[in-house]
């Protein structure tokens, strides 16, 4: 009898041989780089998928007991739905291509109440590799999260966070990547009653990023506060989607994109903020900002709002610029060289992703690899 | 014996009379022959027909933009359409068939009667003859040309032909095709070099039903150095039983030059007003769109302004209000192709019932250009727990020392602003009637004085019934 992974695995490879290509026809990836995802440059991995190499994340508890980490089997059996959850209707083909190896997903549970701080690593491969976690963080509980996400050819990985009642989850990410090895995230946080999530994630790497993050706020008193930043080299594209989908009233998201781009490197953010007739008393803001470190760079941005409810308080802001000339001056005549002065204020651009992130440690090594 | 009047002034520069005339109309639906007899018609040169035959074609080649536009697109049945209808052939309605909400805004703006009646479908021509040939005598000394569409091609070519659709070719979109294939009436103008109009030239001294038909066609050249501000449109409702209004405007501002566009639009609500408006703008050229969007079910209009030339600027000031049952989808395109261009979108809706209101914008800086700036504010209301919302920015930006600056905020009417006027005595309405008007006042002001005057009452009158 064929198991329930095996079975998810059958069907994935089905929809991801009938799912197209992304083009620039369909709006979701209006402004990417389609050459690095497009099947010119990958088809000959995907014939049969014999290259795909599923490795689940390593994942380590450092602080916190009653903390279980399981594995794809272990997780289908003991937690039913939600693992039926992470591997229902793949939306496109990247998250298809995760499901394709439903064994290299794990599923963390943090126990309600609990204090916890857990560390998640996917390596950098040199091959097609796939990989995928459940984090469950019960009603009450307080979780920090460290994350590195590494990628040495193509990777697709998927995330999905289920928050409880009153939960808390501080997360930091960092995404790095070789040269040449596009990589795929797609991440949901379902946000339950009161629940709050302070977020850092931060995208390096000299390769094609694809990132989806969304923002389920599903209960009423829900904090959400994301802030990432993105730093581009060479002629990479970061492809940043995010989705503040507001369901329930008195709640509150502020996500906060900021992108420093070198060389020939481009940004494509879309970003939408959606509130629901019924999520009155909604507060939501939504801001990205490019800094342009080479006239080559390019900042695609579209920040969208679809507000249905009246009673709420929403707003975007957008702004593209080079690095302040005032500033520049200001340092160079107090007899700092140019490349330090640019390198300064680079860091106060990236710093205040990291700022509300306790684990200092990590937050220090990030922002030095992101401003180097 | 009576008294004579010391002062007697000659009122016949105004006077208004109806003309009888023969009737011309194309039928319903659209295929080569409609497109042939509308050429007929007006009597046109080979090159023309040859344009309006190559973009019907595209019109049927093109499909329906809903992959990213609403889906109440489908339901146009372009089959069931007049396309060419002029010069008394109109069906004369009686004013039983008239809404009671148009009369009442007739009777709120204080139109005068014949304006209503024309307004109101009643009458099939309201022909300002005299009034626009005193008009058209001074502008002729001027050398100023300000004529129909069809007079503009034929009597003008080597004017016109250079730009007619060339700044919105036929290909640019479903809609720009259909125009082109059966465009009529519109205005064609040309200002001389150095040539500043002082007074606005207004589609109103032309009206009549082709006029203000559904595909009229603008075509606006400033030469080097020269100004003018145009307005169309009003603020009384224009009660139409045709159901799709597709017009477009091209506006060319050579070096210099000055344009202002104005347009307050008030279609009926069973109205698609789907219109393509763009412009070029050459060194050191302005343009101005001033736009008004409170009619019709469905508005789709997205003012753009080319910045080709050096130190060229573009702006677009945009009122939106959509109250129930319309969908008012604008904004506004900025695409700068030169250095040191500027570009300024400021852009206010309103939704008040179950309306809608999306703002979908472009603003476009390539690599290849520098010293480049835009500023976008979009800000909007909901005043009813039922209304909507969206907001659509695209930016792109690129190269040496450009930037982009964007915001835009959604929010409903101040608790704290309404309280304080309930308690000096104002009643609900009364009260988010002066709110939304203090909303938008800072663009309001912006429209020449008799349009701000009556988009206040409008606005009054429109919320009225949003509140209770």
């Amino acid at each position: 009898m064929e198991s329930f992974l095996e079975k998810v695995a059958a069907g994935a490879r089905e929809n991801f041989l009938k799912l197209p290509y992304p083009n620039r026809k369909d709006k979701n990836w209006r402004f990417a780089d389609i050459s690095s995802w497009g099947a010119k440059s990958l088809e000959k991995y995907f014939s049969d998928f014999s290259e795909l190499c599923g490795s689940a994340p390593e994942a380590l508890v450092e602080e916190g007991s009653g903390v279980e980490i399981l594995g794809a089997s272990e997780a289908a059996a003991k937690y039913p739905e939600e693992t039926g959850k992470f591997f229902s209707d793949p939306d496109g083909k990247f998250e298809a291509l995760q499901m394709c190896v439903p064994e290299s997903s794990v599923l963390i549970d943090v126990p309600a109440g609990s204090d916890a701080k857990i560390s998640i690593k996917a390596s950098k491969m040199d091959s097609l590799s796939a990989c995928g976690a459940i984090v469950r963080i019960g009603e009450g509980a307080r979780v920090k999260i460290s994350r590195e996400l590494g990628s040495g050819f193509f990777s697709s990985r998927r995330f999905l966070f289920e928050l409880g009642r009153d939960s808390t989850l501080e997360m930091g990410t960092f995404s790095d990547s070789s040269k040449s090895a596009p990589h795929f995230l797609r991440e949901k946080f379902y946000c339950g009653e009161g629940s709050s999530i302070f977020d850092s994630f931060a995208e390096n790497g000299s390769s094609c990023s694809r990132s989806e993050r969304i923002f389920e706020i599903l209960g009423e008193r829900v904090k959400v506060d994301s802030r990432s930043f993105l730093s581009g080299r060479s002629n990479i594209t970061h492809d940043l989607r995010t989705f503040q989908m507001h369901r329930a009233g008195n709640s509150k998201s502020d996500l906060a994109v900021k992108a420093a781009l070198f060389d020939e490197s481009s940004l494509a953010f879309s970003g939408l903020v959606r509130v629901e007739e019924e999520a009155r008393k909604t507060d939501a803001y939504q801001s990205c900002n490019s800094m342009l470190m080479s006239s080559e760079a390019r900042s695609q941005s579209e920040p969208s709002l679809e507000i249905l409810s009246n009673d709420v308080a929403c707003s975007h802001g957008c702004a593209v610029s080079r690095p302040d000339e005032n500033q520049i001056f200001y340092m160079r005549s107090r007899g700092i060289s140019l490349e330090v002065s640019r390198s300064l204020i680079l860091r106060g651009f990236a710093e205040s992703v990291f700022e509300k992130f306790s684990d200092r440690k990590f937050a220090e090594k990030w922002i030095e690899a992101l401003t180097r | 014996m009576s008294e004579e009047l010391a002062f007697n002034p000659d009122r016949s520069a105004f006077d208004f009379k109806y003309a009888e005339d023969y009737a011309y109309d194309a039928g319903v639906g659209l295929n080569e022959n409609v497109v042939k007899y509308i050429s007929g018609v007006k009597g046109e040169d080979p090159w023309v027909l040859d344009f309006r035959l190559k973009a019907l074609k595209i019109f049927f080649e093109k499909p329906n933009p809903t992959h990213w536009a609403t889906k109440l697109l489908d339901s146009i049945d372009f089959s069931k359409i007049r396309y060419y209808l002029a010069k008394g052939a109109q069906r004369r309605k009686s004013w039983d068939e008239v809404p009671e909400d148009v009369k009442k805004t007739f009777e709120r703006l204080g139109v005068p009667e014949r304006e209503r009646a024309f307004l109101a479908g009643i009458d099939a021509q309201f022909d300002s003859e005299s009034a626009y040939s005193n008009m058209e005598k001074r502008l002729s000394s001027m050398g100023v040309v300000f004529v129909d569409s069809s007079v503009g091609l034929k009597k003008y070519p080597e004017i016109f032909k250079k730009y007619f659709g060339k700044v919105i070719p036929p290909s640019d979109n479903k809609y720009a095709a259909l125009n082109s294939a059966v465009f009529s009436g519109g205005s064609f103008i040309y200002v001389p070099k150095g040539i500043k109009v002082e007074q606005p030239l207004q589609a109103y001294f032309r009206i009549n039903a082709e006029n203000f038909g559904q595909f009229e066609r603008t075509l606006i050249i400033a030469d080097e150095g020269s100004e003018l501000m145009y307005m169309e449109g009003c603020t009384a409702p224009k009660f139409e039983t045709g159901t799709l209004h597709s017009a477009v405007v091209e506006l060319v501002a050579l070096k210099g030059a000055k344009i202002q566009y104005v347009t307050v639009q008030n279609w009926s609500n069973n109205v698609f007003n789907l219109v393509t408006k763009r412009a070029v703008a050459e060194e050191d050229a302005q343009v101005r769109w001033i736009d008004c969007n409170i009619g019709s079910g469905l508005t789709m209009k997205y003012p753009a302004v080319m910045l080709k030339g050096k130190r060229a600027k573009g702006e677009v000031i945009s009122i939106a209000l959509a109250n129930n049952g319309q969908h008012q989808d604008t904004g506004a395109k900025m695409i700068h192709l030169a250095d040191d261009t500027t570009s300024n979108i400021v852009s206010k809706s309103v939704s008040v019932g179950s309306g809608r209101a999306s703002y979908r914008g472009l603003v476009s800086i390539s690599k290849n250009v520098k010293n480049c700036r835009n500023n976008t504010v979009c800000d909007a209301l909901l005043i009813n727990s039922n209304s909507r919302n969206d907001t659509y920015p695209a930016i792109t930006c690129s190269g040496e020392n450009n930037s982009v600056q964007h915001e835009a905020s959604v929010s409903k009417l101040s608790e704290e602003q309404i309280f304080y006027m309930r308690s000096r005595g104002l009643s609900e309405a009364e009260a988010t009637s002066l709110a939304v008007n203090g909303f938008v006042n800072d663009l309001v002001r912006e429209f020449p004085m008799e349009y701000s005057v009556e988009l206040k009452r409008l606005i009054e009158l429109q919320m009225e019934g949003a509140v209770g």
